[in-house]
C-alpha cells in the first residue's frame, strides 16, 4: 500500500460512502492525508443526517398530519409534500400525507419515499399482499431501511402481522363516524389451526422492496431461538396507533404484537426474538386507559431504547448487546414526573418556539418561503439550559401524556401533554422545556367537535446528500 | 500471449506494436489494444514507438496481464462500435447484453489475484493511463475497506501506524457517527 501514489490512493478511497472514508481517515497518516487534501469527507459529512429538523405528526384523522418545526438559522426543510403528486390532480385526493415510517431522512409515504430536504422522491411499485395465509388474516407495517452513510439505497420492509382479535364492525364505515369505541365489537374468528401457528413463523417471508432494483422481492428470514407465541396470543393485542422500528447497525428492530421486539439481521437474512423490558398488558379500550400505559421503542444516543409511559410514570431502557446476549439495561426511572397546579387551558398555550407547519395538498405553499432562515436566537439546544422559561418554576404536565419520540442523538424524550403541546425530556437533568403547540387547526382541517389524538410521530434528521435513487 | 494474432488474419492485417517489459521481454500486440492505453495511444501519435515501446515500470509477468486485459476491452469497444449503428435491433441488444456478461465475468474473473498483483496491475493502470483497468482494480481495494475497522485494513495490507493515539482519538471525535 506503502507504494501507491498518493492521488491513486486518493482514486481509491474516493469511492468509499462516507462511513468507510471516516474509518479510511484513521487507518494512518498518508491514508488521513488523501482523505483531507481533497476533502473527500468534509464534502459531505455536512450532508448527512445529523440534526433534529422537528417532528412530523400524523394525528388519528387520517387527513391530519403536521410538522412541528424546530426554529434552526440553518437551511430549513418544508414539509409541503405536494410535490409527491405527480400532476393528476383529480386523484389527489386518494393520497394522504400519513407518514407511516422515517429513518435517517427519508419519510415513507403511502406508495412513496421522499426526501423533504432534497425534495426528492420515488413511487413504489404496488406492494404485493401478505405472503402468510390470505389477507383477512394478516395484514403489513412499512417500514424504512437506510444509512446515507453506508449506500445511498435504501429498503421498504413489509412486515407482517395478526389481524386484531377485536375489529371495528365492518359494516360500520368511516363516513358515518362511529369511532373504535363506539362500533360494535366483533371478535373475527379464524381457522383454529391458523389461530395455533407459531407466530412469527420460520422462515418468515417478508416482501422488501429495494431501491436498488426498484421492484419488491421475498426474502425469507430464518429465526434463530424461540417464536413469540401463536397466532392466537398475538391477536389479544387490540392496539390500533403506530409500532415504530429502529434502524440500528444493519438490523431493523420492530415492534410487534405483545411489544416482543423483532430484530431482523438484513445481511444474515435471520432475525430473533427480544423480550420488552416489561411484561405486556392487555390494552382496556375506555379512552383515558388507551394513554394511561404504553410501551415504545426509538433510537438515541445509544442505539436502541424503550420506554414505558405509565400515567405519569416513565421508565427507560437501553438494548444491550455487548456481550452477544440481548437485555435490557435500566436507564431511568421517573416516578412521577412535575403536575402543572393551574390547569386551565390557557396554560396549555405553548410558550414555545417550534412552529406547527399543516401538511396539506390543499394549501399549496411557494417552496421559496422555506429557504430563509429564521433568527438565530430561536435556535434550540438540548445543552443549553438558559433556554428553559426562568419563571422559577419548571414546566409540568397537565391532565396525561403520551410519548412522541427519542431525540435521535441526545437522550432527551418527546411527550405529549394532553394533546396539545410538545414537551421536551432531559433524561439526564430531568429538564422538562415546552417546545410548542402541536395541536391542528379545526378550520384547517374540518374537525368540528372531534378530538384527535397523535397517532405516529417521527422525530426527523434531514439529509442533504442528492444521490437518491430515483427511478421514475 | 507473446506472439499476438497468430491465425487472425484480421489481427494480423493491422498495424502491430511491440512493447518491451522491464526485464526485457516482447510482446507484439494491435494498435487497437495498445491504444487501450493512453500513454502509449500519445506515443504512437506522436511517432515514436519504431523499435518498440520500453515499459522499465512494468513487468513481464504484469504486462502479459494488462494486455490480457486490454485484448479483451479492445474487442469489446470495436463490437460496440460495429453495432451502435442499429441499436433499435432487438438482436443486437441482445448480442450486446450477453457481451456485456461476458466481459464482466472475465473481469471478475481477471481480478482474482493475490493482493501484491493487484497493486501491480494498479501501479501499472496508473503509468499506462488505462482508465478501464486502473477503474476496476481500484474498486477492488475499495471493496475490500468496505465495513472493516482501522485495524482490520492495516492488518490486510501490512500498514503501519504511523497516528499518535492523541491523533487517533482526534480523528475519531470528528466523526463520531462513523464509529458507532
Amino acid at each position: 500500500m506503502d507504494l501507491l501514489p498518493e492521488d491513486v490512493l486518493a482514486d481509491i478511497l474516493r469511492r468509499l460512502a462516507p462511513r468507510w472514508l471516516a474509518t479510511s481517515r484513521c487507518v494512518c497518516r498518508a491514508w488521513r492525508a488523501a482523505v483531507d487534501k481533497r476533502g473527500l469527507l468534509s464534502a459531505v459529512a455536512g450532508l448527512l443526517p445529523r440534526s433534529l429538523a422537528g417532528i412530523f405528526i400524523h394525528h388519528s384523522d387520517d387527513w391530519v398530519t403536521c410538522f412541528l418545526r424546530r426554529p434552526s438559522a440553518g437551511p430549513i426543510v418544508s414539509a409541503d409534500l405536494d410535490y409527491t403528486f405527480s400532476g393528476d390532480g383529480d386523484n389527489k385526493v386518494e393520497y394522504s400525507f400519513e407518514v407511516s415510517d422515517h429513518c435517517n431522512g427519508l419519510v415513507l409515504l403511502q406508495g412513496r419515499v421522499v426526501n423533504p430536504a432534497t425534495r426528492q422522491w420515488a413511487r413504489l411499485p404496488p406492494r404485493p399482499p401478505p405472503p402468510c395465509t390470505g389477507p383477512e388474516y394478516f395484514y403489513v407495517d412499512g417500514y424504512l431501511a437506510y444509512d446515507p452513510t453506508v449506500s445511498p439505497h435504501y429498503e421498504v420492509f413489509s412486515i407482517p402481522r395478526v389481524r386484531r382479535r377485536r375489529e371495528p364492525d365492518p359494516r360500520y364505515k368511516l363516513d358515518e363516524q362511529i369511532t373504535w369505541d363506539e362500533s360494535p365489537i366483533t371478535y373475527k374468528k379464524l381457522d383454529p389451526a391458523l389461530e395455533e401457528l407459531e407466530w412469527p413463523p420460520s422462515p418468515c417471508v417478508i416482501h422488501v422492496f429495494s431501491s436498488r432494483t426498484g421492484t419488491w422481492q421475498e426474502r425469507s428470514f430464518l429465526r434463530e431461538g424461540a417464536a413469540a407465541g401463536t397466532v392466537s396470543q398475538m391477536r389479544i393485542d387490540t392496539f390500533i396507533g403506530h409500532r415504530y422500528a429502529v434502524y440500528w447497525r444493519g438490523a431493523l428492530y420492530v415492534q410487534c404484537q405483545t411489544d416482543f421486539i423483532m430484530r431482523l439481521s438484513l445481511s444474515s437474512e435471520k432475525y430473533q426474538l427480544i423480550q420488552p423490558p416489561a411484561a405486556f398488558a392487555e390494552p382496556c379500550h375506555s379512552f383515558d386507559e388507551n394513554y394511561a400505559r404504553r410501551l415504545s421503542i426509538g433510537k438515541s444516543e445509544k442505539g436502541v431504547y424503550s420506554v414505558l409511559v405509565d400515567q405519569s410514570r416513565i421508565k427507560v431502557w437501553i438494548l444491550d448487546d455487548s456481550d452477544g446476549q440481548f437485555k435490557w439495561v435500566s436507564k431511568q426511572l421517573v416516578d412521577h414526573l412535575p403536575e402543572l397546579q393551574e390547569k386551565s387551558y390557557y396554560q396549555l398555550e405553548s410558550h414555545g418556539s417550534w412552529l406547527l407547519q399543516p401538511i396539506t395538498s390543499h394549501c399549496y405553499t411557494d417552496p421559496e418561503e422555506f429557504v430563509e432562515a429564521a433568527p438565530e436566537q430561536f435556535e434550540w439546544d438540548s445543552d443549553n439550559d438558559d433556554l428553559l422559561p426562568d419563571n422559577g418554576n419548571r414546566t409540568g404536565y397537565k391532565a396525561f401524556i403520551t410519548f412522541i419520540g427519542f431525540h435521535p442523538y441526545k437522550e432527551v424524550i418527546f411527550l405529549n401533554d394532553s394533546l396539545v403541546r410538545v414537551l421536551a425530556y432531559h433524561l439526564n437533568s430531568s429538564k422538562i422545556q415546552d417546545l410548542g403547540y402541536v395541536y391542528p387547526e379545526d378550520e384547517l382541517y374540518d374537525l368540528g367537535n372531534q378530538v384527535v389524538r397523535v397517532d405516529a410521530s417521527f422525530p426527523y434528521t434531514p439529509c442533504w446528500m442528492r444521490d437518491f435513487p430515483q427511478n421514475d | 500471449m507473446a506472439s499476438a494474432g497468430s491465425g487472425d488474419e484480421k489481427a494480423a492485417a493491422a498495424a502491430m506494436i511491440t512493447l518491451i517489459s522491464s526485464d526485457n521481454e516482447k510482446f507484439e500486440v494491435t494498435e487497437a489494444t495498445a491504444t487501450l492505453s493512453q500513454t502509449i495511444r500519445h506515443m504512437i501519435e506522436d511517432g515514436c514507438t519504431d523499435g518498440g515501446v520500453p515499459l522499465p515500470n512494468v513487468t513481464s509477468k504484469i504486462l502479459a496481464r494488462v494486455i490480457e486485459y486490454c485484448k479483451k476491452h479492445a474487442t469489446a469497444a470495436a463490437g460496440e462500435e460495429g453495432s451502435s449503428s442499429s441499436f433499435s435491433d432487438a438482436a443486437f441488444l441482445e448480442v450486446d447484453r450477453a457481451f456485456l456478461e461476458e466481459l464482466e465475468e472475465f473481469d471478475d474473473a481477471f481480478l482474482e489475484v493475490d493482493r501484491a498483483t493487484l497493486f501491480d496491475l494498479i501501479l501499472a493502470a496508473n503509468y499506462l493511463d488505462i482508465k478501464g483497468l486502473l477503474n476496476l482494480t481500484c474498486q477492488k481495494v475499495a471493496d475490500s475497506v468496505k465495513g472493516k475497522t482501522p485495524e482490520q485494513i492495516r492488518e490486510m495490507y501490512n500498514i503501519v501506524n504511523d497516528l499518535t493515539p492523541e491523533e487517533e482519538a482526534e480523528i475519531r471525535r470528528e466523526t463520531q457517527w462513523a464509529f458507532e
